[in-house]
């Protein structure tokens, strides 16, 4: 992880346990900040971005809630929209069923990322071996 | 929306804040007389010592203009060229008298006094000479002769009281006599016959009392001059009245003082432990005068000095 | 402890101690340069500058005027009759340029916002720290430098220079009222006497100087924060040396300004 950190500087996205949200921030705010402060977006314009973003997730409704308010899907789900407001995001998904206790699969996860069909977005996913069966036929 | 509020609020808080300082601001300026129209005038001095360009110009403790110019002329004399705001002009005419006042406490100024405010208005083309008053050196000029004169009188008083002096002989004569006098022989011998001794004692008592009457007034002169003293030094318009006032100013004015105020203070201190010295002295000889005083009372009340009175014996 | 090893750990402390302070006037360099730079500026800069301010001056508003009302009033009442005992009423305009405007104003301001917002920016830095926040900025290439620490600098400075006015204004107001009392002055004569002592660098003075007690004031407590270590328990020690530090600095400031203006 911390290789492709260094080797993508640009582009690294990291959607980790270990990187956790702005808690003074809302989930709005959170997912925001990046381009606000990469693309130096003013407020409108990153307002209509963000709103369009968690509306493809269905997740407007916890726009305005802090992070130690939601869920752990929920929590993944915006960490997702976050790292995907990178330009040309490399989403590096760290350990997904360390960071969501309950899945079982890694359909759900799939089912998310297909949403994100931003120009020139790749995904990693960085998990155990014995994981592997989890992910499915097309593995991991 | 809450961030609306927010910013809002901020925007309000800012410009009000601003607009407030820039209202301050104005009023300053305006107070300072930056709008108004401005009369200038000509001063001349000898020398520049004291003069700095935005030096205020009193009238009546009110400052009416400024100092906006400083130039040496052909002569080598110092051009000063004041601005007084218009509204102030009527104050400068052709009879006022311009002074560079170097006070005590505060910064130099230039003072104008007025006293015909209906003459002629001072021409913008007449230069009109400068008097300096430096109120230091007045004051040191007047504290020396104090000092010189309390001086000598503590030496005069420190002659007189001092071990081996005629004053202190003279106690201790009187002192044996009235203890001879104490002792009821001696008394007796005194009071019965031995009319050598009763003259000495006589004689001793009236140069006590010669000496008592130059004593006191010794004591009523330092008194007076001690008086003159605290008058001149720490009365109400004193010299230690006004070199107080330094004191309390001196931490902020000491790097900004001359050399002639370091002189000025290490004189007010000679001059306050002096005085103190001359307190000291005069409470030592009231001392003296006042146990002599009661010497010559004891002396008097156990001896008959009267001739012709007999002497009962027992 | 042999006095040869003593004194080495005296070296040792010294040299620490150096090292610190050339890392920190260094950062402080650095972020100053931004400050200066208007390429550092993004709208979202701004956005948080302003919540910043709103925070800093905004909500402290009330209080911060009831406290310069009840202060200021006591301190120049108290002033003014020491004033008119020793006999220098003529210098009432000078005391309150001087020592009003020029000192107390900023000072008061100062310590009054170090306490409130320096200390809970210190603790927000150190808890950021400590919940790997300041990884996760990182990692998305978000600079602290830029993101945290300018707008917070900002409003801080914005908010101490537009405080320490207010302040010096209403002090100066409450003058008003016991120079009526004590003295028995008018409107026109107490603005006339403030006015004539007021000079004009005195404005440049007061804010630069406070600018400087804003910068610090919010710097040193972003800096050690964000140097806290990544246990909660760090967190306290965090906050206690920069605010040490804050009030160090603070005095540092105010003895340069006092030097800066009598010599």
């Amino acid at each position: 992880m911390m290789e492709l950190a260094t080797a993508e500087k640009g582009r690294y996205a990291p959607v980790s346990a270990d990187i956790p949200l702005l808690s003074n921030l809302s989930v709005f705010r959170n997912i925001a900040l990046i381009r606000q402060y990469h693309e130096r977006l003013g407020r409108e314009e990153s307002h209509r971005l963000t709103t369009e973003a968690l509306e493809r997730f269905g997740l407007c409704g916890i726009a305005e809630k802090r992070p130690y308010d939601l869920s752990e899907r929920d929590l993944f789900l915006v960490k997702l929209l976050r790292a995907a407001q990178r330009k040309e995001a490399l989403i590096v998904i760290d350990r997904p069923f360390v960071q969501i206790a309950g899945l079982r699969s890694f359909e759900w996860i799939r089912k998310h990322l297909e949403l994100l069909d931003f120009p020139g977005i790749d995904a990693i996913i960085l998990d155990y071996e014995w994981n592997g069966e989890r992910y499915g036929s097309d593995g991991a | 929306m809450a961030r609306d509020t927010l910013q809002y609020k901020v925007g309000l808080f800012i410009v009000s804040t601003v607009a407030l300082i820039l209202a301050t601001a104005v009023l300053v300026a305006y107070k300072k007389d930056l709008f108004a129209d401005l009369a200038t005038y000509r001063l001349l001095s000898e020398s520049g010592e004291g003069l700095s360009q935005g030096m205020p110009v009193l009238f009546s403790g009110f400052e009416i203009g400024k100092v906006s110019a400083l130039e040496l002329s052909e002569k080598g004399e110092v051009l000063i060229t004041i601005s007084v705001a218009q509204k102030h002009a009527r104050w400068v005419r052709e009879t006022s008298a311009f002074t560079l006042e170097k006070p005590l406490v505060g910064s130099p100024r230039i003072v104008v006094k007025t006293e015909d405010t209906g003459s002629a208005e001072l021409p913008a083309d007449k230069i009109v000479p400068i008097k300096t008053i430096d109120d230091i050196n007045e004051v040191i000029k007047k504290a020396q002769p104090l000092v010189e004169r309390i001086q000598s009188v503590a030496d005069n008083v420190d002659k007189m009281t001092n071990e081996g002096s005629e004053l202190n002989k003279i106690i201790a004569d009187t002192r044996k006599i009235t203890k001879m006098l104490s002792e009821k022989k001696s008394l007796l011998e005194m009071a019965t016959g031995d009319k050598k001794g009763q003259e000495t004692l006589m004689k001793t008592l009236e140069q006590v009392a010669a000496i008592t009457a130059t004593v006191d007034t010794t004591v009523k002169r330092i008194d007076s001059m001690t008086a003159k003293a605290d008058e001149g030094v720490f009365g109400d318009k004193g010299s230690l009245a006004t070199v107080n006032n330094i004191l309390l100013d001196i931490e902020a004015k000491f790097k900004r003082l001359d050399a002639l105020i370091d002189n000025a203070v290490t004189m007010s201190a000679d001059l306050q432990g002096t005085t103190q010295d001359i307190n000291l002295l005069r409470k030592d000889v009231d001392e003296t005068v006042s146990s002599l005083r009661q010497l010559l009372q004891d002396v008097r009340n156990s001896l008959p000095f009267d001739q012709k009175k007999e002497i009962k014996l027992p | 402890m042999n006095a040869v090893s003593w004194i080495e750990s005296v070296g040792a402390g010294a040299l620490g101690r150096w090292r610190e302070l050339h890392q920190l006037l260094g950062f402080a360099s650095a972020v100053f340069r931004r400050l200066l730079s208007p390429s550092s500026y993004r709208p979202l800069t701004v956005e948080i500058a302003v919540t910043q301010i709103y925070f800093t001056a905004v909500q402290l508003l009330g209080f911060f005027i009831v406290v310069s009302v009840v202060f200021g009033s006591l301190f120049i009442g108290m002033t003014l009759f020491v004033i008119k005992e020793i006999g220098l009423t003529g210098y009432i305009g000078d005391f309150i340029a001087g020592v009003v405007v020029l000192e107390m104003a900023p000072i008061m301001t100062t310590l009054l916002i170090a306490l409130r917002s320096g200390s809970a920016i210190n603790a927000e830095m150190a808890v950021m720290k400590a919940n790997r926040e300041l990884d996760a900025l990182e990692a998305f290439g978000v600079d602290i430098a830029n993101y945290l620490f300018l707008p917070r600098i900002v409003a801080v400075m914005v908010s101490v220079v537009l405080l320490s006015a207010l302040f010096a204004i209403i002090v100066t107001a409450s003058g008003l009222v016991f120079s009526a009392i004590i003295f028995d002055m008018s409107f026109n004569t107490y603005t006339e006497l403030i006015a004539k002592a007021i000079e004009y660098r005195y404005f440049t003075i007061m804010v630069v100087k406070s600018a400087a007690f804003g910068f610090f004031i919010t710097f040193i407590p972003l800096y050690y924060g964000s140097r806290a270590g990544y246990q909660l328990t760090a967190v306290p020690v965090a906050v206690l040396r920069g605010m040490v530090n804050v009030f160090i600095a603070i005095i540092i400031i105010e003895v340069l300004s006092l030097v800066a203006r009598f010599l």
